[in-house]
């Protein structure tokens, strides 16, 4: 058990995202589970238990009890000052850390990423380094008990913050979409000519970073234009989508407005006001009166349209005077939907739900949620979501060392792509465990991509197939040729990358980065002679980087039979490749199917990190503390087994963070 | 490069005099940015380097005239007269806690340490922007942010977007930055052929209030909703509805000064190219490639942009600009060199003389990219002198040795005459961890904005 399916207990009693029947009986097997098989290493140490029962009663540790030792100002702050305060305080703390400002339990829930890491490495033993003076196993205990209860202080009945609501614009891929959806026209105008969207937490659909610069305006009104170009070029080709962006000649008053007010709804995702359509009806009869003709005035009412703040932001209605959270509306939530799921507009089954005011009904709801996982349009989620986070997004750009791999073509890039790509859109699909992320007995391969693999390639083709694996150093995005493609360097390995990437995107607990001035590996280099282990070995000699290489390089020599490319390798450069190694837990790997096998263990961890990013990307801003009951509500279904894809989906959406919003700071 | 498969349309400009033909003249009109008679503007920009640099090929031995000139700096031997090669500088604001590139970016021209954040936050605008802000009103585009590369995602908690982004608008607004050379140029000169300003003339008359055309209409429509819509949001939002307002105006501002667009797409006016009959042997070429806009290899990709940059200058488009080589920690490999591997895993040299050997190699490249566009400026006359006598522009990297990622002993040198301000030809020493923000200070100076203090600035760095 981690110290997260540990902290679950706790916060199971609190939170409010599950029916409270269904979280009672989590509580009741996670603490039979907890108080009968205490597989944590430090914490099984008999003189821990004293502290496991004090925990498991529901009366909290509290600072001030000074007999308590989990008590903050007598006893546990003392441990923290001997053991971690020497290198992480205030000036220039190791690895960035500091742990010292925070003087009391409020400001470490303040910081509470920070402290969740100490948990972690507490945890795991890789802090204090070995260095270092190290506490008991009983002080072990202490500090990670003290952090297990501190952490644990959120109450998901009166958290209700569901973070700040940031205006959103909509990003290249969601305007391409948007414009496809409204005009039929598939342009590509901004993935191709607009400067690319900043990205926040590997995100580029986080609202705050998503800049509206005079470039980015002026790139929209060119690319209005353009999609006005285009529309009238379709005139012959494609008369009902010409006619039905520009309506009919010589109309009357009133036709013109209705279709005004249809386009703008369409285009605003909701209704448009009528202040708007009497603008566009002024700007129509202005160009009239200038003598230009009609297909031209509607080109300049298209323009205002695809123009307007409503059509390229993500409007959410305040409410003035209300201090508390309240529910987005309809529209509001269709398009949350929508553009979570799709990257895109909310399409027409959505809007008119929301016009019924039916869209907010729990069933409807979840209904629509799950009618949009089945529809291909959530392949958006493959390319931006999975994409984004585990990073094979960049297979596209990534380079390689044509002399050291003169194989490597672009074919092979795509094939490595189409993989990648489909193995989790059969997972959404599907509706598949997520566990097969990270473990899949099939996988999707082209002849030339077998071949890379050193497969059967008789009867593939040139498209990606479904094919049943046998061997598990196969299957699983993490052994997939796209994503160890992409954490290489393009002409070898990297092992302490592909470590990082295992602990940061999967774990969810990123090393931080080397110490600025990182001691020279120099022995190792005039040598010339020691294989890259030895070499690695340099860095658990080393205190200043032994901390966290110890964590990382294991996962990494993990993997090291893959080679640039992904392909299955027994020797590097006349060695034969170790792919052995030692976490600082104790835990021991031997190669992929190990690393799998452990990362499988612990399905909540997993699950945890990928909401955690989901959160991030449904809600497109920074985390919040309240996003925590939602972790914990899925973490607590994930011990059983490896949840699916969509019961993630609808715990986010059937959160209050995905169904309330609050107003901003005036 | 071949010109049938890559040209869709060869652009012409006039270098040099001012072309006298009626259409021109119509269309000098019609620009009413022109400025003050007889000053030509001092043009700055900013260019950045990634990774750091292998110092000792880059810094002179001694102070004083640049003699034989380290081999990272050898492509600047033509106009090395116009160089000021400047050491002991430091950007400390471009240390940041637990990461060493990330925070460089963010810190680099906004001469304060950025937010140690995934939501990007910088202590202010960006030097450049803050003469944007007070001269680029004069030009028809305040400033220029170019590059190459779109970056990647952040790490170790902070953004992406600092190590893509030296150029900020605002404290949370990086300027967008461009790629692309056929949207740049397109966005530049609007279907319009290029023109150099004639500097000698008469001011032109301050532009009279243009009556609206339905194309301008459009624009005061859509205006009149967002300032409706900005009333009811909250503070962050107005901001963000305030810079699409400027964005507006600045749509406007130029439909009507163009009296263009007025049918179809701009850049469908391109397809018909004014200047193509003229056949001036003097006007160099630009080819921009048929699809995408960019070019096949880095060293086309950059020369294209840097072209596009002389022409804004010399056309008085705009007066400000930065330019990155690539975002910081690039991971970009730069064969053409012989330079294989990952930028920044040679950057991580272990004092290996083999890496030492690749990291120059790659430095020289850029160098040799700068320099190029610099003797280009140096043929482009101007007034008395060339337009690189009227341009300041300092080229560095945040970082000193990317080995060690120290932010002092920076790579920093400044090409142009200043418009009178610089005296090139030289190795200056400053004493040592002068902040690099003192710099700046005399680059805003140049560009007429008068400042006492930027960033961390303790004095104006003066180079006469």
């Amino acid at each position: 058990m981690n110290p997260r399916d540990l902290r679950l207990a706790g916060s199971a009693r609190l939170r409010n995202i599950a029916p409270r029947r269904k979280a009672f009986a989590v509580l009741k097997r996670l603490r039979a589970r907890w108080m009968c098989v205490p597989t944590l290493r430090v914490i099984c140490s008999a003189a821990a238990i004293g502290w496991m029962l004090l925990t498991a009663s529901p009366v909290h540790a509290q600072p001030g009890q000074q007999d308590n030792p989990l008590s903050w100002d007598r006893n546990v702050r003392g441990l923290f000052s001997r053991y971690c305060l020497s290198c992480h305080k205030e000036a220039e703390p190791s690895g960035g850390i500091d742990l010292a400002s925070d003087t009391d339990p409020r400001m470490i829930l303040n910081n509470r990423d920070i402290w969740e890491q100490v948990q972690f490495v507490l945890q795991d033993g890789s802090m204090p380094p070995a260095d270092a003076r190290q506490p008991s196993d009983e002080q072990r205990g202490w500090m990670l008990g003290f952090l297990a209860e501190t952490l644990e202080q959120i109450d998901c009945e009166t958290l209700n913050d569901p973070g700040p609501p940031p205006l959103r614009r909509l990003n290249r891929v969601e305007y391409d979409n948007a414009i496809l959806d409204l005009t039929g026209l598939d342009l590509s105008l901004a993935v191709e000519t607009f400067p690319p969207d900043s990205s926040s937490f590997g995100f580029d659909n986080v609202g705050q970073p998503l800049a509206m610069t005079p470039v980015q305006v002026e790139q929209y009104h060119a690319a209005a234009r353009r999609v006005v170009a285009e529309l009238i070029a379709t005139k012959e080709a494609a008369p009902a989508t010409y006619h039905r962006i520009f309506g009919r000649e010589e109309p009357q008053d009133q036709e013109l407005r209705a279709h005004f007010q249809t386009l703008s709804d369409l285009a605003f995702r909701r209704p448009a006001q009528a202040s708007w359509v009497d603008r566009l009806t002024e700007l129509y009869r202005f160009s009239r009166a200038a003598d230009e003709d009609h297909e031209t005035a509607m080109g300049h009412v298209v323009t205002a349209i695809l123009m307007a703040p409503q059509f390229l932001l993500r409007v959410e209605q305040n409410r003035p005077d209300e201090e508390e959270p309240y529910p987005v509306d309809d529209y509001e939530l269709a398009s949350r939907l929508s553009f979570f799921l799709w990257s895109r507009p909310p399409d027409r089954q959505l809007l008119d739900l929301a016009a019924k005011e039916q869209l907010r009904d729990p069933a409807v709801l979840r209904q629509q949620a799950m009618r949009m996982l089945a529809d291909p349009r959530s392949r958006a989620l493959v390319q931006n979501f999975f994409g984004q986070w585990l990073g094979f997004r960049n297979v596209s750009t990534h380079e390689v060392d044509s002399d050291v791999f003169p194989e490597f073509d672009d074919e092979l890039r795509g094939a490595m792509l189409a993989e990648v790509e489909a193995l989790l859109w059969e997972i959404i699909r599907e509706d598949r465990p997520l566990s097969e992320l990270l473990d899949s007995d099939y996988s999707y391969l082209n002849a030339r991509l077998a071949k890379h693999y050193n497969l059967p390639s008789d009867g593939l083709s040139e498209t990606v197939q479904r094919v049943q694996l046998t061997d598990r150093r196969r299957g699983g995005v993490l052994t997939s040729a796209a994503l160890l493609l992409v954490q290489s360097d393009p002409n070898r390995t990297n092992i302490p990358r592909r470590g990082n990437y295992i602990a940061d995107r999967i774990l969810g607990n990123p090393a931080p980065p080397p110490p600025p001035d990182v001691p020279q590996l120099e022995a190792v280099t005039d040598g010339g002679n020691l294989t890259l282990r030895e070499l690695f070995e340099k860095h658990s000699a080393s205190p200043a980087c032994a901390g966290c290489h110890e964590r990382i390089d294991p996962l990494g020599f993990a993997l090291e039979n893959y080679d640039a490319l992904g392909r299955w390798r027994e020797q590097d450069a006349g060695q034969a490749i170790d792919p052995t190694g030692r976490l600082p837990d104790g835990r021991e790997l031997d190669g992929p199917v190990a690393l799998k096998q452990m990362l499988l263990e612990s399905p909540a961890t997993f699950t945890r990190t990928l909401t955690k990013n989901l959160l991030i990307y449904a809600l497109g801003r920074a985390p919040v503390e309240a996003d925590r009951c939602v972790l914990d509500a899925l973490a607590a279904t994930a011990n059983e087994q490896s949840p699916r894809f969509s019961e993630v989906v609808w715990t986010i959406v059937n959160s209050r963070l995905f169904l309330e919003r609050r107003n901003p700071e005036y | 490069m071949s010109r049938l498969s890559l040209s869709r349309r060869t652009l012409l400009r006039g270098a040099g005099a001012a072309v006298a033909l009626p259409w021109l003249e119509a269309m000098h009109q019609a620009v009413a940015a022109t400025p003050a008679t007889g000053v030509i503007p001092t043009r700055i920009a900013f260019f950045y380097v990634p990774n750091g640099v292998h110092m000792p090929a880059w810094r002179p031995e001694s102070a004083g005239p640049l003699a034989e000139l380290p081999s990272i700096l050898q492509p600047l031997e033509p106009v090395k007269d116009k160089i000021v090669v400047i050491s002991d500088t430091a950007a400390a604001h471009c240390k940041g806690k637990g990461g060493s590139h990330e925070p460089t970016g963010g810190g680099y021209l906004v001469g304060e340490k950025c937010k140690h954040s995934e939501v990007p936050e910088v202590a202010s605008a960006s030097v450049d922007q803050v003469a944007a802000r007070e001269v680029g009103l004069q030009t028809p585009v305040d400033s220029l942010a170019l590059g190459i590369d779109p970056g990647s995602r952040g790490d170790h908690g902070y953004s992406g977007t600092y190590m893509s982004n030296i150029s900020w608008r605002s404290k949370t607004t990086p300027a967008a930055l461009e790629l692309n050379p056929r949207q740049l140029y397109d966005r530049l000169f609007r279907g319009q052929p290029p023109q150099q300003p004639d500097w000698n003339a008469t001011a032109a008359a301050p532009a009279t209030e243009q009556p609206a055309t339905p194309a301008s209409s459009v624009l005061d429509q859509v205006r009149e909703e967002a300032r409706d819509l900005q009333r009811k949001l909250g503070y962050s939002d107005r901001q963000k509805l305030q810079e699409y307002l400027d964005g507006l105006r600045n749509v406007e501002r130029r439909i009507l000064q163009a009296n263009s667009d007025a049918d179809g797409h701009h850049a469908e006016g391109l397809a018909s190219d004014p200047l193509a009959g003229v056949n001036d042997p003097r006007l160099p070429h630009l080819i921009i490639p048929d699809g995408r806009g960019i070019p096949p290899t880095y060293t086309e990709h950059v020369n294209l942009i840097l072209d596009i940059l002389t022409l804004a200058f010399q056309t008085d488009q705009t007066r400000v600009a930065t330019f990155m080589f690539s975002y910081e920690k690039s991971g970009r490999q730069y064969k053409e060199v012989d330079a294989p591997g990952s930028h920044h895993s040679n950057s991580h040299h272990n004092n290996e003389a083999e890496k030492h050997a690749a990291l120059t190699r790659i430095n020289t490249l850029h160098m040799e990219l700068f320099s190029r566009m610099l003797q280009r400026m140096s043929q482009i006359k101007e007034g008395d002198g060339t337009l690189l006598d009227h341009v300041m522009i300092s080229y560095g990297s945040g970082i000193s040795d990317g080995n060690r990622h120290n932010n002092d002993n920076l790579p920093l040198l400044v090409a142009g005459g200043g418009g009178g301000r610089v005296r090139g030809g030289r190795h200056l020493v400053t004493e040592a961890k002068t902040p690099i923000c003192n710099l700046y200070l005399e680059m805003l100076a140049a560009a007429g904005v008068q400042r006492d203090r930027f960033g961390d600035s303790t004095g104006r760095l003066e180079l006469a």
